[in-house]
């Protein structure tokens, strides 16, 4: 008996101080998404005028902020997230790479005039290009300055009109006049050819080590659906995802607190969080303008978790996915939703593909039914979930993969959100003075939260809930009744 | 014995459970500063042309993500810390309000027409103006929506040349701010529980006013920004970015709630009361950052490098002392160009030690003196910036002696309290008539929770806690460990 007394007691105490100390002050060790080294940077959005009339184009920059040479595996996805193609970049010792997609996609080039190779002579700072985490050989011979031009004429196809005629896929992406897609771009051990959506990534050529920072600059961007009027342009970070936890060599199987991960549904069936990339968020805050003398807009740039793992059908279907729910909130906080339509039918549920940048005027947010010329919009962009996504559950102190889709069904959508990433554009024009500034939406939670209810269940607000109140603390009012939110995200 | 050797067994399971799983994976749980829910929100730098002849100004907007009501609590602050006005804005439920500074300092005005005010009708999502975690007696009423135009004077001059005379009985002080044509300084925006005219100088302000909810979005707009030093714009072209979000961590309670947090110190650090450190709960900053920079070439690249620091001024201190906030050093830049070669600092005869020396906010060209010269043809690379200022006396570290917290200590290069920072990057570019003016957050290298990093000559620059980091097992993909020199862990100051 008081052998037991002991055991409860040391039981309580292990657990009263994991409760009183909850913050992790470590470096690279949450659920948060932040601009710093990262593993896998997201270019969440391309768009390249292919026939090259106008300029539009998206460019991109990676730096390695450490002084070993890395090499980052770039994958361009065309808008219904299928990997298209890969190709290298060799940065040495604080390198700086810049790829501007338009010689990518209509001179049929990696970073003129040759490529990246590790034979470029390291700076003063830099470390050998032979050592680091990398693998030996590299084989980076093979880096491509100029990509065969068959390949290219394939690869604009399929970036255009959705048909790949290298793996006779039709409707892998939609159709219209630029190329538009997303890259993702990670770090690994060698020059690989593998895409990420080949399982064989995760035990041959990922590599786990926050190292990478990136920028990207869409040239020409305009008001979606309005013609390019002036070659402006705007800028933003990439979205960083680390490794949580950090480090090791290729192939390196290490437990993660993480739920799931990015790249959750590609990754090998019987190790679903390999990748320890963190996964992101599927609630936003995004502000918009729009309207008024200055002619403001705002585009909404929206990248998707898709369905599937890469295969030409599961590009289809994640041509129109479901988003659960969009708030507009005017500047009078009037929220305005989709009308039901005249017949008995229930309002319409917004689609959006894998990526996109759509107007919010347009007819995939719900209008603006006042006079005012901003607001912002409440987007909750789970997609309802798949059969391919992984629930990783914890049971038994094992932990085990899990393929429970997450419903939109029922005031609980179920643990796993998908993922979702959001920025926005704002224009606004002053005579010749023009406003192009572009920025991330506001996450409400992390990747790590659990799916969120509709709101007509769950009121609009952080994830988690409000108010949030600590052991022994109350609201100013002295009382605890509205102390319903929390910050704990359970393990699904 | 066999009791013991179970309870040790179980503090093993205990320990290695914690060690096995670090990861924090709850919402509002870390250091990290990302672009979400915050309890208070940096306008990193401002910058309004104040004879209002260039349509020059500093747009910034609120957004209170939940649906019961908010105050928000602004605080303008000069280039050299020197905190000058205040104004509340009351936020209903899911409400946006934006500010335009120059209605503020050329026009006098808050919110305009009629300022905001609790008794605006909520919407048909948002709660009762009186819900929430605001106190009974709001104190509203007074929300200014026009300000006295001495006031208002005063504010401009401060903002301009540094003198802040209001009259009327209040403190004047002559070295409170930087001279330069534009008003130019930095804004905290609070939540907070009710109306209240306290500055976060005031160490009264965090025993009755500073609330802990993660409840407000911002962002911000520069109309006319160009690149430092050339002069006045000859185009109204906007940049814009979100603010700077702060957490309070862990978030929530009443005002004056003193909740114990593992940051070991905090946003408001210095001017939080002595016996309470870290009683606001923001999260700290960090203070090394990765900066992409372009400039040079046919297409006339410029980058503006803005750069937010940690004052050296408390609670009370004198006029005097803001000259402090003036010329704060740096431990080291670095500049790479896109052939990895690096440069360094020349020595600099206006400064002290051979290194730029900053004011509190600041926007200048990467072109400029206070930068490593980029010596090649490049037009582009990245500047390592370790913003740290050497610390201050008015600084806590929160030591961790057997287990209680103590402080202030003060701090030198490379002690476990860095200065804070923040840094962005404003990009420039024309060809013929279109033009870029983007601008983005420096990546940190770090969190605010970090160490104070060494200088690259002591430790290779790189992710703070250094590469490569091996998890327990591992070892890189050469099989080997010897450069498995890196942590994530940030040990407790």
């Amino acid at each position: 008996m008081k052998t037991l007394r002991l055991f409860l007691a040391s039981l309580l105490l292990c657990g009263a101080a994991s409760a009183a100390s909850p913050t992790s002050t470590n470096n690279d060790d949450t659920c948060d998404v932040r601009v710093g080294p990262a593993a896998t940077l997201l270019l969440p959005y391309f768009e390249v005028d292919v026939n090259g009339t106008s300029g539009q184009t998206t460019l991109f920059t990676v730096t390695n902020v450490t002084r070993y040479p890395q090499v980052a595996h770039v994958t361009l996805w065309t808008d219904r997230a299928y990997p298209l193609m890969t190709f290298n970049v060799f940065l040495t010792g604080y390198d700086v790479q810049a790829i501007n997609l338009a010689d990518v996609l209509i001179r049929g080039v990696v970073a003129p005039p040759n490529g990246t190779t590790s034979a470029t002579t390291p700076g003063a700072l830099s470390a050998s290009n032979s050592s680091g985490n990398l693998r030996t050989p590299l084989d980076c011979s093979t880096n491509p300055g100029q990509i065969p031009l068959s390949l290219i004429t394939a690869i604009r196809s399929a970036f255009t009109i959705g048909v790949y005629s290298v793996s006779s896929c039709t409707d892998i992406g939609g159709t219209h006049a630029n190329a538009i897609g997303y890259a993702t771009i990670d770090v690994v051990a060698s020059c690989t050819a593998r895409s990420p959506s080949d399982p064989l990534y995760y035990t041959n050529d990922l590599l786990f080590d926050n190292v990478l920072i990136g920028d990207y600059q869409q040239v020409g961007p305009h008001p979606a659906s309005e013609p390019v009027s002036a070659f402006d342009a705007a800028g933003n970070p990439m979205v960083h995802m680390r490794a949580v936890p950090e480090g090791g060599g290729a192939g390196s199987v290490v437990a993660t607190a993480l739920p799931y991960t990015f790249y959750d549904r590609y990754t090998p069936e019987r190790i679903r969080t390999l990748d320890r990339r963190q996964p992101l968020p599927s609630t936003y805050a995004a502000r918009f303008i729009q309207g008024g003398t200055a002619g403001f807009s705002t585009n909404l740039t929206i990248w998707r978790e898709g369905f599937g793992n890469g295969s030409c059908a599961d590009a289809k279907a994640s041509a129109a996915m479901p988003a659960i729910e969009i708030v507009r909130f005017d500047e009078h906080e009037n929220p305005f939703v989709f009308s039901a339509l005249p017949c008995t039918c229930p309002a319409p549920i917004p689609t959006l593909p894998a990526t996109s940048s759509t107007a919010s005027f347009s007819s995939t947010y719900p209008a603006l039914g006042s006079v005012d010329v901003g607001g912002w919009l409440y987007l909750n962009l789970s997609n309802g979930g798949s059969m391919t996504y992984s629930v990783t559950r914890d049971i038994g102190g094992v932990t085990v993969p899990s393929n429970a889709r997450s419903s939109f069904s029922g005031p609980n959508t179920g643990p796993r959100a998908s993922q979702n990433w959001a920025t926005v554009t704002m224009f606004g024009n002053l005579g010749t003075s023009h406003m192009t500034a572009e920025f991330d939406a506001a996450s409400l939670g992390n990747g790590c939260t659990p799916g969120t209810a509709a709101s007509a269940n769950v009121p609009i607000g952080p994830s988690g809930g409000v108010f949030v109140c600590p052991p022994g603390t109350t609201l100013s009012n002295g009382t605890t009744a509205q102390c319903t939110g929390t910050n704990v995200n359970p393990i699904p | 014995m066999k009791a013991l050797r179970l309870v040790v067994v179980l503090l093993l399971i205990c320990g290695s459970a914690a060690a096995a799983s670090p990861a924090s994976i709850n919402n509002d749980d870390s250091c990290d500063i990302r672009v979400g829910p915050a309890a208070t929100l940096l306008l990193p730098y401002f910058e309004v042309d104040v004879s209002g002849t260039s349509g020059r100004t500093t747009l910034f907007t609120i957004t209170n993500v939940t649906r019961y009501p908010q105050i928000a609590h602004v605080t303008l602050w000069t280039d050299w810390a020197y905190p000058l006005m205040t104004f509340n804005l009351f936020l209903t439920g899911y409400d946006v309000q934006a500010i335009n500074l120059a209605d503020v300092l050329i026009r006098g005005t808050v919110a305009p027409p009629g300022g905001t005010t609790s008794a605006t009708t909520p919407g048909s999502l948002s709660t009762s103006n009186a819900s929430g975690n605001l106190r009974a007696t709001l104190g509203c009423a007074s929300n200014p929506s026009l300000l006295p135009a001495s006031l208002t004077t005063a504010i401009r001059t401060s903002l301009t040349i540094g003198v802040f005379n209001p009259g009327g009985g209040a403190a004047a002080c002559s070295t409170a701010g930087g001279v330069h044509a534009n008003a130019i300084g930095y804004a905290t925006i609070d939540v907070v529980a009710s109306c209240t005219n306290l500055l976060p100088t005031d160490p009264a302000y965090y025993a009755t006013d500073l609330l802990f909810d993660n409840v407000l979005i911002g962002d911000y707009q520069q109309i006319g920004a160009a690149p430092a030093g050339t002069g006045a714009p000859t185009v109204l072209d906007a940049g814009g970015n979100p603010m700077v979000h702060i957490r309070a961590v862990p978030e929530g309670g009443d005002v004056g709630s003193n909740v114990p947090t593992d940051l070991p110190y905090t946003f408001y650090d210095r001017y939080t009361p002595s016996s309470a450190r870290t009683v606001d709960r923001r999260q700290p900053l960090p203070s090394t950052f990765a900066a992409r920079f372009i400039q040079g070439g046919p297409a006339a690249f410029a980058t503006n490098c803005t750069i937010w620091r940690e004052g050296v001024t408390g609670a009370g201190s004198s006029c005097h002392s803001y000259l402090g906030n003036s010329f704060m050093p740096v431990g080291e830049f670095v500049r790479f160009d896109e052939h990895e070669n690096a440069y360094v600092s020349a020595p600099l005869e206006a400064f002290d030690d051979g290194l730029p020396e900053f004011q509190a906010t600041s926007t200048t060209n990467t072109r400029s003196d206070l930068y490593p010269k980029l010596a090649g043809t490049d037009v582009g690379g990245w500047l390592y910036l370790n913003l740290n200022n050497g610390g201050s006396p008015l600084y806590s570290v929160n030591s961790r002696v057997n287990g209680t917290f103590t402080g202030p200590v003060s701090t030198q290069y490379g002690t476990p309290r860095a200065s804070q920072n923040w840094v962005t990057m404003t990009m420039f570019g024309n060809v013929g008539a279109s033009r870029m003016t983007a601008e983005s957050d420096a990546a940190p290298l770090g969190n605010g929770c970090s160490p104070a990093t060494p200088l690259g000559s002591v430790r290779p620059i790189g992710p703070t806690g250094g590469v490569f980091v091996c998890p327990p097992g591992t070892t890189l993909t050469n099989g080997t460990t010897t450069q498995c020199t890196g942590t994530n862990a940030v040990p407790n100051p």
